[in-house]
């Protein structure tokens, strides 16, 4: 990522150097006693500091007007910190216009354009908030997810779920889970190989999220099958989505690189949450779709 | 020729069992140098198809691995892949195998190639067969990573070939860390604190038949396999030293009486158990474990036979050591009910 941003890093730098060079052509090297290492450590800390956002903050963004802001406020505080350093090992002539009046114009200013630029993102946040909505609700744990779907994993379903349970208790809605898995996902990986099969997940995470409502959370439980929390949801309406779900599956032309059609059909369990149960609601959610499992197999082998 | 395999022998053709681990880090856009590091193996070697790596190059790439894509569902996916692979005349036996009794032998025949690093052995009493899985030539800490891996490996490929799915049953040694794999890729019949590491199937499915059921295409790939493997020895340092021990057992055992039957010197023994992180008290608390374990579960032995059959003085001395292996008194350990029988 950094790569992008090498003009601005230039920029900075040639910036830097240019305080450096004007300091020492107005001032004079401090004598060895006369610095204060204790102002040395606190002030090279901050402008230390400084420089580690301006790397964290360029390495993790893409171009654009927010990244530009971003790195325009913090250039300013790190050169403005930079030259209170400089301050400590030179000494200016009091009467110097750089005697702290650069520290004190640059500091401020970067400090709002940083503001506006972090407002810009907080903008820019919501946008893909709303996308992201049923991958992760209300919370995000980027440890807690799967690399190949960018969906939240077991862990983070049992937070979520636990969370949304609390709520919907206490607001007394009603909570149902579903458990859908596909049929015969073995049998496409060794058909088709496994780099297929990982697209096929990918691909059929996407479909979901498309067939889901706002309030729901997609997450991927764990292998092919995946979990979809349905707050506010009584189970005849649970039913009835995934039932909505299985016919979206169905209906899912899977292209391979080969380009062949491959269609899949999935198998569900719906559970609603009861307090009353002992078992958890993912257990009976589990259980109901090994049934269905049976069923169908029963019936193919009949 | 020692009788067994040492962890820096060349043994693993990096075509087979390494392949898989290589292949599923290049789908994942992992950096092969990255992956190779520390192994010793170059990518220019790999690809020629004649490189045989040691067993300790292997562990090196499964600890990369496992840093690279810390995922719990890393394993299976391996496990999945793993079969048929690229195993040429080791595998064939197992693929034109008639049955599924037959397959499991083939498969226990030709392990050497197919399970470097864990041993399988099978046994059977009147009701299960069991598949029993140990670490093969060091005690690698990998040992519950490389179980999983396993475990799918032979479920995939079995579950491919026969033609109606085995029931199977998994008894695992400690808790189940992430229940969902297990789950998705097992199944219901998952049994957590076993205190050991092994699948059984009735008997009444092994005879189950082979889809691709072919009986001189199985012969011929026995014979060659037989005729490709005969200069290698089939067993591990550490199986092989386990296997000692449980045949010795009758008898007292100790360093010096296992020396004398490996027709090596104590000192010489002790460094090659040192060598491939082990030591004799380990080995034989582990066969003694497992014995115990089993009589308990499966034979229902008096604790009085079971103290006298492992070189203990008495109940007291047996719990004791039974606690210690497993955390758990004897007591505590009851056989499994038998899997439900589908209407």
């Amino acid at each position: 990522m950094i790569k992008l941003h090498k003009w601005k890093l230039l920029f900075i730098a040639i910036a830097t150097n240019f305080t450096i060079l004007l300091t020492l052509a107005l001032g004079d090297p401090k004598l060895w006693g006369d610095i204060d290492w204790f102002d040395i450590v606190g002030e090279g800390g901050v402008s230390l500091l400084a420089a580690m956002w301006l790397v964290f903050i360029l390495n993790s963004r893409p171009a654009g007007s927010v990244t530009n802001f971003l790195c325009l406020g913090l250039g300013f505080i790190f050169i403005g910190t930079f030259q209170d350093l400089l301050d400590e090992i030179i000494a200016l002539p009091d009467e110097s216009f750089f005697r702290g009046a650069l520290e004190s114009l640059l500091m401020p200013f970067g400090l709002i354009v940083l503001t506006f630029g972090l407002y810009h993102w907080h903008k820019e946040q919501l946008v893909f908030l709303e996308q992201r909505r049923r991958r992760e609700q209300e919370t995000r744990e980027y440890r807690w997810q799967d690399q190949l779907t960018d969906l939240g994993d077991a862990r983070f379903l049992k937070l979520q779920l636990s969370q949304q349970i609390r709520q919907c208790r206490a607001n007394h809605q009603p909570l149902a889970l579903i458990l859908l898995d596909l049929d015969r996902f073995n049998s496409t990986n060794r058909t088709f190989g496994h780099s297929e099969g990982d697209r096929l997940l990918r691909e059929l995470s996407e479909l979901l999220i498309l067939n889901l409502r706002r309030c729901d959370l997609l997450c991927r439980y764990a292998g092919d099958r995946f979990a979809i929390v349905l707050p506010n949801t009584p189970e005849l309406m649970a039913n009835e989505l995934a039932q909505q779900l299985i016919r979206a599956v169905a209906s899912f032309a899977y292209k391979t690189n080969n380009g062949d059609t491959v269609y899949h059909n999935a198998s569900v369990g719906v559970a609603a949450d009861n307090p009353d149960r002992e078992e958890s609601i993912t257990e009976i959610a589990t259980v109901r779709l090994m049934a269905a499992k049976d069923q169908k197999k029963l019936g193919s082998a009949a | 020729m020692l009788a067994w395999i040492e962890r820096e022998e060349r043994y693993v053709p990096a075509h087979q069992f390494p392949a898989v681990i290589i292949e599923l880090a290049q789908s994942r856009n992992t950096d092969m140098d990255k992956l190779l590091r520390g192994t010793g193996v170059f990518w220019e070697d790999y690809l020629s198809g004649e490189l045989i790596l040691k067993p300790d190059q292997c562990l090196q790439l499964i600890t990369n691995l496992r840093r690279l894509l810390p995922g719990n569902d890393i394993p299976y996916l391996l496990g999945h892949r793993l079969y048929p692979g690229n195993f040429g005349a080791s595998i064939n036996p197992v693929w034109f195998a008639s049955h599924l009794s037959e397959a499991i032998d083939h498969f226990v025949l030709c392990q050497a190639s197919l399970s470097p690093l864990l041993h399988i052995r099978k046994s059977v009493d009147p009701d299960y067969l069991y598949l029993h899985w140990q670490n093969n030539i060091t005690d690698t800490e990998h040992f519950h990573f490389l179980l999983q891996l396993s475990m799918t490996a032979i479920t995939s490929l079995l579950n491919h070939l026969c033609e109606a799915e085995p029931s199977w049953d998994y008894l695992l040694p400690g808790p189940l860390d992430n229940e969902e794999q297990y789950q998705v890729n097992f199944g219901s019949r998952v049994f957590a604190n076993q205190h050991i590491a092994a699948m059984r199937v009735p008997r009444s499915q092994l005879s189950t038949a082979c889809r691709q059921a072919n009986v001189n295409n199985a012969v011929i790939a026995r014979n060659q396999f037989l005729a490709a493997w005969s200069q290698q020895p089939p067993l591990g340092f550490v199986a092989y030293i386990d296997q000692c021990i449980r045949t010795h057992l009758p008898h007292q055992l100790t360093l010096e009486v296992l020396a004398e039957q490996l027709c090596i010197s104590p000192a010489t023994l002790k460094r090659k158990l040192k060598k491939h992180d082990t030591r004799f008290q380990d080995r034989y608390d582990s066969v003694r474990k497992e014995l115990a374990i089993d009589w308990l579960t499966r034979q229902q032995l008096t604790y009085d036979e079971i103290a006298e059959r492992l070189h203990f003085h008495d109940i007291r001395n047996l719990r004791r050591a039974f606690k210690r292996w497993t955390g758990t008194l004897p007591s505590s350990i009851k056989p499994l009910s038998p899997a439900k029988t589908t209407p």
